[in-house]
């Protein structure tokens, strides 16, 4: 039993969970993120990655283990999940193309809160962080670049005010630049709101070497673990992929 | 009552090859259709007009009733051939008021709400079937007659077609089945028994008017086939008879007989909400047209439950590699590019994949990989360039004309026909074999489960299996097909390391055995195992290829996964 | 050319009744994808309890119509909540939803049949007069009309504007999205059929007041409104509606070249081509909402 530290956000002990039928995906993984940390989870497609979030988010359930959130065990479905302070989004399923950008965050900000006025304060937050936003902020979502896509997504996270953000592939289809003033988008809202975020990748971008630790995930399995200085060794984080 | 009960039966015989229609349709061919009632009524009203205005003598009516329902089951089957499942629903019904509306107004032909009067009974050799027990005979005999042929179909090959391509038609074509003729055909044969049903109406009663047609009918039909199970003939043949004198009896109850009419509507929809709500997936299993051969031998080589991965992994070293009767072709890509809306997926690619090694395409996610797969294998075109195999260009080409050319294609995850039983899994991907004797194919699928120790498991419906067995079964189709060109989309996906280590033995061993092999993978382990040349592909191009100890160096391709490792940006 | 003018305004008319079910039909089917063909069964039951109300107990016509909505709306949820709930628990295929929905349509058919006869039922108690509005008159079927689809365009709004109109435009979006951000879809689901169920009582006592009511009824109402909501592009309630209107107006025209039985021929074959053709509608995503 893993003794959560006071500070401590999301801790995941010998998870098990797959897609039934004996399609185990996750074998045995231990993963700690605290407060206002950045973790990064990498491995090749087909590793868990996408399998460790959603089981975190509550939409597969583990076999064994457990995960903690603020100390507490976690239990409902994804949507008691988010109100207790947990966000998602993912690259291919993350706004809602008819909606306008206003309306995604809205949306978003809906499920954790009623008081528009607060919504209204967060939102003035995330234009902060994301100023590109505020000139189209009426235009509809689905017909954004790419990359602006990714920031209304990240977003609409945000605006459910989250302890926990978990991020699934956010650089995907992304050009370099895009992907790291992406990071350092994510770094600035981390330290504004203190968030624990947990990213997942397949590829490494220079900005994310911002990452406080990073997990290497290989055929279900964490193999690697390590602190700032393991995500300058690329060579060996490739070896183990 | 003895002429009750016989005009009773005649009115089975017409509901059931009513129901036998709209099985065919919905539960074999998957085609959720409500325009059997209107194909009924185009029979019925092309047997009494072809008797009373062309005086055509039996049996031109009912044959001349069969063909134009087939006419216009085919030209509906072309319309609807390009919808969507959830859309043919609601076209079909659409269809179905249309052609009541029509049949009610169309005064001149159809005679409109009054109908059309005064048909004959039919003249068989030389004396018109006046009586009731003569045409209940008639009729059960048509009846039967209709019901031994579509069994036929049922456990024919074309039948497992049509049930491979209703669960997944994509995975039918890929494996030489040409799913949109076969489910025209299909909806051509029911639309032709729906119309001898119709003449057999017409026929017997004398009159047709269009409130027999309409589309409560269409809806009532489709409550005999529920219930008595999607896919199930036999079941098909129970519930036309109970259902046909259920409401018969509610006629006798001097309490109900009033609205009897009413009270069958009721009936049918209890029945129908009952059935499907307690029981979404049909009332009895379909039976499955082709069984494992029942020779003795010593013990199952498999257990019957669960686990079969550890031992299974042996057999995938010992499992037979057929010898190539002629060299496999080279499959040589010449700037293929295909786009997305805005993205483009591939850009100008060109390659060619040689036989007797093992190409494997690797690269991060989004980088193109799979669309190059479907590229070649023909579930894309491409927006330029061009594919061949061997000399011959395939570029255009549908997926069942790829794979009738020697080719084998898996796809990602695991992709099987779940209700079809394992053996059937295997008889479909070797049934376009043309004019095979079934029990040739039955054999040579069996021979291929033995040895991949699934033979234990052949008989039951595929989904049951657990994940590892059912990646077997897709192994099984490999070997099975004997292919000299093979195309396997990550394969790899969710094995744990020794399992890795099997594939990848087997993998060599087909390359070995002259075949071209090629490989989509994200797990670079196997790769560097069992591939000789390895391909890189980012965004849509090639980046570099080479032998795998030059690629894992390969400091290119550390950066695509890593960025450059120099830099470090501070927040 | 002036007959022209008559029969687009009889389109209108008919047109604006239609229009009234494509709403009713599009709140429920835009957010849940579901072809709910039992929001006949609802039609038909809204119609009969206001005239079992109103002509045999003898209850105040206003009331009749009060109680029919909560009514409406409750069948509706049940529906929901008894039937099609459980399948998707179960991942039932697409098939059941339909076969479910037809099977209670069938149902409801049957006991309408059995209770009130097969004839044509109506509302005696409504009769046609002209109400005086300052210096000239309108008929009070015009009046109810206008009234009817005052009440629609309001409940609509309102509902738009709320924290679950929100959710269930979110969900009519992307469901998947709308999982993914944490929007408790069954609750959205349930106030779909609540609202949409609900909204069909103005155009029931439009409907019956003008035609009458067979059992019927419900499934030939229904048939239209789908068809218009399908035409129109499935994504909007607007677009629904005016392809409601364009139907009512094609019917009508038709008139003048085909005789009267012919009109659901023209309606159905539009349906069907355009299915064929435009499978995303005349208006495809033209119509935000």
């Amino acid at each position: 039993m893993v003794k959560a530290a006071p500070s401590s956000v999301l801790d995941v002990s010998a998870l098990r969970a797959g897609y039934g039928r004996g399609k185990t995906v996750l074998h045995d993984v231990d993963l700690h993120v605290a407060q206002g940390e950045l973790a990064l989870l990498m491995g090749h497609n087909g590793a868990g990655k996408s399998t460790l979030l959603r089981t975190i988010f509550g939409e597969l359930q583990q076999t064994h283990g457990d995960v903690r959130f603020l100390g507490e065990p976690l239990r409902g479905n994804s949507a008691q999940r988010v109100r207790r302070g947990i966000s998602y989004t993912a690259g291919g399923r993350a706004v809602f193309a008819g909606l306008t950008v206003e309306e995604n965050l809205n949306v978003a900000a809906s499920v954790v809160e009623t008081d528009e006025r607060r919504i209204g304060e967060r939102r003035a937050l995330v234009l902060d962080v994301f100023p590109q936003l505020v000139e189209r902020l009426h235009a509809i979502a689905g017909g954004l670049s790419g990359g602006q896509q990714r920031m209304v997504a990240i977003s609409m996270a945000v605006m459910q005010e989250p302890r926990l953000l978990l991020l699934d592939e956010p650089s995907l289809g992304l050009a370099p630049v895009l992907v790291e003033r992406l990071y350092r988008s994510i770094g600035e809202i981390r330290s504004r709101l203190g968030l624990a975020v947990l990213v997942v990748e397949q590829t490494i971008n220079p900005a994310m070497l911002a990452a406080d630790h990073v997990y290497v995930l290989r055929m279900g399995e964490v193999v690697f673990r390590g602190g700032e200085e393991a995500l300058h060794d690329s060579e060996r984080l490739w070896s183990m992929l | 009552m003895q002429n009750y009960l016989t005009q009773i039966s005649i009115f089975v015989s017409i509901f059931l090859l009513l129901a036998i229609s709209q099985n065919l349709v919905l539960g074999f061919g998957g085609l959720f259709s409500i325009v059997q009632a209107a194909l009924y009524g185009v029979g019925a009203y092309t047997a009494a007009l072809l008797v009373l205005r062309l005086h055509a003598p039996f049996p031109l009516d009912l044959i001349g009733a069969f063909a134009l329902s087939c006419a216009v089951g085919a030209v509906l089957a072309g319309l609807l051939s390009r919808l969507k499942a959830e859309l043919v629903i609601i076209a079909t019904l659409a269809l179905q008021l249309v052609f009541s509306a029509v049949f009610r107004n169309w005064n001149a032909v159809t005679g409109g709400n009054y109908g059309t009067y005064g048909i004959p009974r039919p003249s068989m050799f030389g004396s018109p079937l006046a009586g009731l027990a003569p045409f209940a005979a008639y009729a059960a005999v048509v009846a039967l007659i209709v019901f031994a042929a579509s069994l036929l179909v049922a456990h024919s090959p074309f039948g497992l077609a049509v049930r491979g391509q209703r669960e997944d038609p994509v995975l039918a074509e890929a494996l030489g089945h040409n799913g949109a003729r076969e489910r025209t055909l299909i909806f051509v044969l029911a639309a032709g028994i729906a119309g001898i049903a119709g003449a057999l109406y017409a026929q017997f009663v004398g009159y047709v008017d269009p409130s027999s047609f309409d589309v409560n009918q269409s809806l009532s039909i489709i409550t005999i086939v529920v219930v008595g199970g999607l896919g199930n003939l036999w079941g098909t043949l129970g519930a036309a008879i109970i259902l046909t004198i259920l409401p018969q009896l509610l006629l006798l109850i001097p309490a109900t007989s009033n609205a009897a009419a009413q009270l069958q509507l009721l009936l049918y929809g209890l029945i129908l909400v009952t059935i499907v709500r307690f029981w979404p997936n049909g009332l009895i299993p379909e039976r499955p047209s082709v069984r494992a051969p029942q020779h003795p031998r010593a013990a199952p080589t498999s257990d019957a439950e669960g686990e079969a991965a550890a031992p299974a992994l042996e057999r995938l070293d010992t499992v037979a590699v057929e010898p190539l009767a002629i060299p496999a072709s080279a499959v040589r890509l010449e700037g293929l590019s295909k786009s997305f809306g805005g993205l483009q997926a591939v850009a100008g690619v060109s390659l060619t994949i040689e036989p007797g090694c093992v190409t494997a395409l690797i690269g991060p996610n989004g980088a193109g990989k799979t669309t190059l797969f479907n590229l070649i294998c023909g579930l894309l075109r491409p927006d330029e360039g061009r594919v061949f195999f061997g000399g011959r260009e395939t570029t255009n080409a549908a997926q069942y004309d790829v794979a009738r050319l020697g080719v084998t294609r898996t796809f990602q995850d695991v992709r099987i026909f779940p209700q079809l039983t394992a053996l059937e899994n295997i008889v479909f991907a070797l049934s376009t074999a043309a004019f095979a004797p079934r029990a040739f194919l039955r054999d040579r699928a069996f021979a291929t489960l033995v040895d991949l120790g699934l033979d234990g498991h052949a008989d039951r419906p595929a989904g049951s299996l657990s994940y590892a067995q059912q990646k077997m079964l897709m192994i099984g189709t490999v070997f099975a097909r004997h292919d000299p060109i093979v195309f396997l989309d990550e394969i790899a996906a969710g094995l744990d390391h020794t399992s890795v280590h099997a594939f990848a033995r087997l993998i060599r061993r087909l390359a070995a055995s002259g075949r071209t092999v090629c490989l989509v993978e994200h797990n670079l382990g196997f790769v560097w195992e069992a591939a000789d040349t390895v391909i890189v592909l980012d965004a849509g191009r090639i980046v570099t290829s080479g032998p795998p100890e030059a690629i894992q160096a390969d400091p290119r391709v550390v950066e695509i996964y890593f960025g450059q490792s120099s830099t470090v940006v501070r927040p | 050319m002036s007959l022209l003018v008559t029969l687009v305004l009889l389109g209108l008319t008919v047109g604006s009744l239609y229009a009234l079910f494509a709403v009713s039909f599009g709140v429920i089917y835009n957010v849940t994808h579901i072809f709910h063909l039992a929001h006949g069964a609802v039609i038909g039951a809204a119609g009969y309890l206001i005239f079992f109300l109103v002509s045999r107990l003898d209850w105040p016509v206003w009331l009749g119509i009060v109680v029919a909505v909560p009514v409406a709306a409750a069948i509706g949820a049940a529906v929901e909540l008894g039937f099609y709930r459980p399948l998707r628990r179960r991942n039932a295929p697409h098939v059941a939803f339909f076969l479910t929905s037809v099977g209670i349509l069938i149902v409801a058919e049957g006991l309408f049949g059995t209770i009130f006869g097969p004839g044509t039922v109506t509302y005696t108690f409504l009769p046609l007069a002209a109400v005086p509005l300052g210096p000239t008159s309108m008929p009070n079927a015009n009046l109810a009309m206008l009234s009817a689809w005052a009440f629609v365009a309001l409940a609509v709004a309102y509902v738009l504007a709320t924290r679950t109109g929100r959710f269930m435009r979110a969900v009519a979006d992307t469901p998947v999205v709308a999982a993914s951000v944490g929007v408790d879809i069954e609750r959205t689901y349930l106030i779909s059929f609540l609202l949409g169920s609900a909204l069909t009582v103005p155009g029931v006592v439009l409907y019956v007041w003008a035609q009458g009511l067979t059992p019927l009824s419900g499934l030939n109402v229904l048939l239209v409104a789908s068809a218009a909501v399908i035409i129109g592009g499935r994504t909007g309630l607007l677009s629904g509606a005016i392809a409601a209107f364009g139907l009512g107006i094609v019917q009508a025209v038709a008139l003048v070249f085909l005789p009267s039985g012919w009109q659901d021929v023209v309606v159905f074959t539009i349906l069907f081509f355009v299915l064929v053709v435009r499978p995303n509608g005349v208006f495809g995503r033209a119509f935000r909402w």
